[in-house]
C-alpha cells in the first residue's frame, strides 16, 4: 500500500459519513476516525485576508512581491530604491558579471543594476559613493516602486 | 473567468471591487502609491504592488507602470473602476495590446464617446435629443459669439475633452462670452492637455438625470433605470436618488429606451450611464454618456437587485448579459449620500451605521490617514426604502448612526439637509444647492450654538 | 374606506395614537402635526395613493376630515 493509496482512502473516508475504519492491508493496519466535535469535515479553507479594522496595524503583506521584508536602512547605510515598477537585474545579460558584489566600492553614478519595465532597461545608479552592504532585491524578480534595491555603507 | 483581476484604482471603490472578485473567486491585485500603503484596498487584496509616489500622474495615472505591473502579475484584466484611467482611450489601447482584458468598452468606443462633440454628430444621426448647440470645434472667440447668438442666450461653453466641471464656463450675454471663452478654453488645456472647445444652450437649473445600461458583446443592451443626481455643489454630485421623484413611469420607459438606442448606436458594451439634462417641462436632453462604472451606481443596485461590478466582469470576460430587459424590475427607492472630508487628517475613530436597509461603501478604518493628494469622498452611504419617505427617514437614522473623527467632513450639512423642504419634497433640480445651501448652513451654525 | 387609510397612513407618519384621530381633529391642535410632519404627510399620502397634491392643496390640509375629503374627490 503506497502513500496515494492511504491518501485516496483517506479522502474517501473523509467525505463518507462513517465515523470509524480499521484496515488490514498487505501488511499495512490502518485506523481512521473522525473527531467528535463535528461530523462534517471542514470545506478548504481559504485563506481570507479578513477586511477588518485591526488589519491596519499589520505588516502590510506583498506575498507575490519580492520576498525581501523592506528592511529600513539604518542611519549610516545608505537605501538604493527601485525608481519604478520592473524586473530587477544585477547584470547587463544573462552570463554577464553583475554590476556589484557585496563589499565591494562603488562611485556615485556608477550603474549598481538594471530594472526593465516596458521593455526598455532603466539603470540604477548609485546616489553617493560607498561600499555595497547588501543587495536584498533578488536577481531577476519583480521589485516595487521605492524598494530597497542595493544598500550602501 | 477571469483568475486574476488587476485593480488600477484606490478608496472605496477599490474595496467595492475587491470584494465583489472575492465573492466570484477571483484573485486580486491592486496597484498603490506611497501615500496609500496603509489603506484597506492594501490590506485587503491577494496582492498589492507599489507603483509610483503620491502624486496621482506618477501613481494612478502611469499607464506603464500599470501595465507593467499587470504583466509581471499574470493578470487577465485590468479594472479602472470610475475617475483615473477609467475612461483614458490611451490606457484601454495598451490595455488591448498587451492583451490585458480592460473591464469596460473597447479603446475606440471610450475615444469616440469621450470626445463630447463626436458623441453629439453620432446622436443627433440617430435621432437622439441633444441641446442645441455648436455643429463643430470653434475656433475663435467671434465665431462663438456667431454661433450663441443663433442659439440664444444663455450658452454654456465646454471643453470637448471635459468631464467632472472642469473646461466649463457659462455666459449670459454676448459680454461676458470673450472672457468665459479663453478662461474655459485655458482650464481645459491645463487639465487635460486638450482645449476644442464648442458650446451648447444653456438650460438654467436642469434636473440631472442619468440612466444606467449594461450591454455585453453579444447585442444584448438592457437599461437599468435612472438616477437622479441633481444635488450637487460646483459640479461635484453630493447625493443621488433613484428612482427620480421628477419622472413617471412612461417618461422613465421613453428615456430608458433612448438611453439603450444610444449605447446602441455606440456599439457600446460594458456597464454604461447615458446622462440627460431635463427642463422643469421635462424636456429632456442626450448630454454624454459616461463610459464607466460611476460612484452613484449602489442606488440602482439598490432598485434592481443587479450587482452591477459582477455584471462588468461577467461581460469582460465575454459572456452573455444575465439579464433580459423584462427581468428588470424597479422597486422600492434608494438614496445615497456621499460623505467627504473637508479637512486631510487622521481618522481617530469610525464607526459606521448598519441595520436594515442600509448599505455602507467606504475604505475608512480607525488609524487610517486622509491623504490631501487625492479627492475628499470618504465613503457613500446608501438607504432603501419602500418609498421615498421611508428612504429619507431610514438616511436621517443612519447618518446618526455615523461618527468619522479626526477628520472634519460634511456628515451633518448632510443630516441637516434631509429635514429640508425642498429636499423632502423631490423634484428639486440642479438649483438645489444655489436655493438652499446657506438655509442649511444657518441651522448647521444655529445647532452647534446651541449644542 | 377612506377613513381608515387614512387613520393607517397618518398613525405611521405622525405616530400619534389611533384614539386622537377622528374625522375632525385638527392636524395642528389635536395631533400635534408641525410643518415637517405635515410635509411628510401629503408626501405618504402621495406615495399611498400615488397621486400628487399641488402645493396650495396641500396647505388645504389641516384636519383629518380635509384629507378624507380630498383623497375620496380626487382618487378614483
Amino acid at each position: 500500500m503506497e502513500l496515494k493509496d492511504i491518501y485516496e482512502l483517506f479522502d474517501r473516508f473523509e467525505s463518507s459519513s462513517c465515523r470509524k475504519m480499521e484496515l488490514d492491508m498487505n501488511g499495512a493496519h490502518l485506523c481512521l476516525e473522525k473527531g467528535e466535535y463535528n461530523g462534517g469535515t471542514v470545506a478548504t479553507s481559504v485563506p481570507v485576508r479578513p477586511a477588518s479594522m485591526e488589519a491596519a496595524a499589520k505588516e502590510i503583506q506583498n506575498v507575490a512581491a519580492p520576498a525581501a521584508t523592506v528592511t529600513e536602512a539604518s542611519e549610516e547605510t545608505i537605501a538604493v530604491r527601485a525608481p519604478l515598477v520592473g524586473t530587477f537585474y544585477r547584470a547587463a545579460g544573462p552570463n554577464e558579471e553583475p554590476f556589484v558584489k557585496e563589499g565591494q566600492k562603488v562611485h556615485k553614478g556608477d550603474v549598481v543594476g538594471i530594472i526593465e519595465a516596458m521593455k526598455l532597461m532603466n539603470e540604477v545608479t548609485a546616489p553617493q559613493d560607498g561600499i555595497v552592504d547588501s543587495i536584498p532585491a533578488e536577481d531577476g524578480k519583480m521589485v516595487e516602486y521605492n524598494q530597497i534595491l542595493i544598500t550602501l555603507k | 473567468m477571469f483568475k486574476r483581476i488587476l485593480i488600477a484604482n484606490r478608496g472605496e471603490i477599490a474595496v467595492r471591487i475587491i470584494r465583489c472578485c472575492r465573492e466570484m473567486d477571483i484573485e486580486t491585485v491592486v496597484v498603490y502609491s506611497t501615500a496609500d500603503a496603509k489603506s484597506l484596498p492594501v490590506m485587503t487584496a491577494n496582492y498589492a504592488v507599489c507603483i509610483g509616489p503620491a502624486k496621482a500622474k506618477d501613481s494612478y495615472l502611469n499607464q506603464d507602470a500599470i501595465i507593467e505591473t499587470a504583466l509581471l502579475m499574470h493578470c487577465d484584466a485590468i479594472h479602472p473602476g470610475y475617475g483615473f484611467l477609467s475612461e483614458n482611450a490611451d490606457f484601454a489601447r495598451k490595455c488591448e495590446e498587451n492583451n490585458i482584458c480592460f473591464i469596460g468598452p473597447s479603446s475606440e468606443i471610450i475615444s469616440k464617446m469621450g470626445d463630447k462633440q463626436s458623441a453629439r454628430k453620432l446622436m443627433i444621426e440617430n435621432g437622439i435629443p441633444v441641446v442645441p448647440g455648436s455643429k463643430g470645434i470653434i475656433g475663435s472667440a467671434e465665431e462663438a459669439a456667431q454661433i450663441a447668438a443663433e442659439i440664444g442666450y444663455p450658452v454654456l461653453l465646454k471643453a470637448s475633452a471635459g468631464g467632472g466641471g472642469k473646461g466649463m464656463r457659462k455666459a449670459f450675454n454676448e459680454q461676458e462670452l470673450a472672457g468665459a471663452f479663453e478662461t474655459a478654453k485655458a482650464e481645459a488645456k491645463a487639465a487635460f492637455g486638450n482645449d476644442d472647445m464648442y458650446m451648447e444652450k444653456l438650460i438654467i437649473n436642469p434636473h440631472h438625470i442619468e440612466v444606467q445600461i449594461l450591454a455585453d458583446t453579444k447585442g444584448n443592451t438592457i437599461y437599468l433605470g435612472e438616477r437622479d443626481c441633481s444635488i450637487q455643489r460646483n459640479n461635484q454630485k453630493l447625493l443621488e436618488e433613484a428612482p427620480s421623484s421628477f419622472l413617471n413611469d412612461e417618461l422613465r420607459e421613453e428615456m430608458g429606451k433612448v438611453a439603450v438606442k444610444a449605447a446602441k448606436a455606440a456599439g457600446y458594451y460594458s456597464a454604461g450611464t447615458v446622462e440627460f439634462v431635463m427642463d422643469d417641462e421635462g424636456h429632456y436632453y442626450f448630454i454624454e454618456m459616461n463610459t464607466r462604472i460611476q460612484v452613484e451606481h449602489p442606488v440602482t443596485e439598490a432598485i434592481t437587485g443587479v450587482d452591477l461590478i459582477r455584471e462588468q466582469i461577467r461581460i469582460a470576460v465575454g459572456m452573455k448579459l444575465g439579464y433580459e430587459q423584462e427581468d428588470i424590475s424597479i422597486a422600492n427607492h434608494a438614496i445615497e449620500c456621499r460623505i467627504n472630508a473637508k479637512t486631510p487628517g487622521i481618522v481617530s475613530f469610525v464607526h459606521f451605521p448598519g441595520g436594515y436597509g442600509v448599505r455602507v461603501e467606504s475604505h475608512l478604518f480607525a488609524g487610517y490617514e486622509v491623504s490631501p493628494y487625492y479627492d475628499s469622498m470618504l465613503g457613500k452611504i446608501i438607504v432603501k426604502g419602500r418609498t421615498r419617505l421611508e428612504a429619507i427617514r431610514r438616511l436621517r437614522r443612519a447618518l446618526e448612526e455615523l461618527v468619522i473623527e479626526g477628520v472634519e467632513t460634511n456628515l451633518e450639512f448632510m443630516h441637516l439637509l434631509t429635514y429640508h423642504p425642498a429636499f423632502i419634497k423631490g423634484n428639486y433640480n440642479t438649483g438645489f444647492w444655489e436655493e438652499n445651501n446657506e438655509t442649511i448652513r444657518k441651522w448647521l451654525e444655529e445647532g452647534t450654538n446651541e449644542a | 374606506m377612506t377613513f381608515d387609510k387614512v387613520k393607517e397612513i397618518i398613525i405611521e407618519t405622525i405616530n400619534c395614537d389611533e384614539a386622537q384621530i377622528t374625522m375632525d381633529a385638527d392636524l395642528k391642535e389635536d395631533l400635534g402635526v408641525d410643518s415637517l410632519d405635515s410635509m411628510e404627510l401629503v408626501m405618504a399620502l402621495e406615495e399611498a395613493y400615488g397621486i400628487t397634491i399641488e402645493e396650495e392643496a396641500a396647505t388645504g390640509l389641516t384636519s383629518v376630515k380635509s384629507i378624507v375629503e380630498y383623497i375620496d374627490s380626487h382618487v378614483a
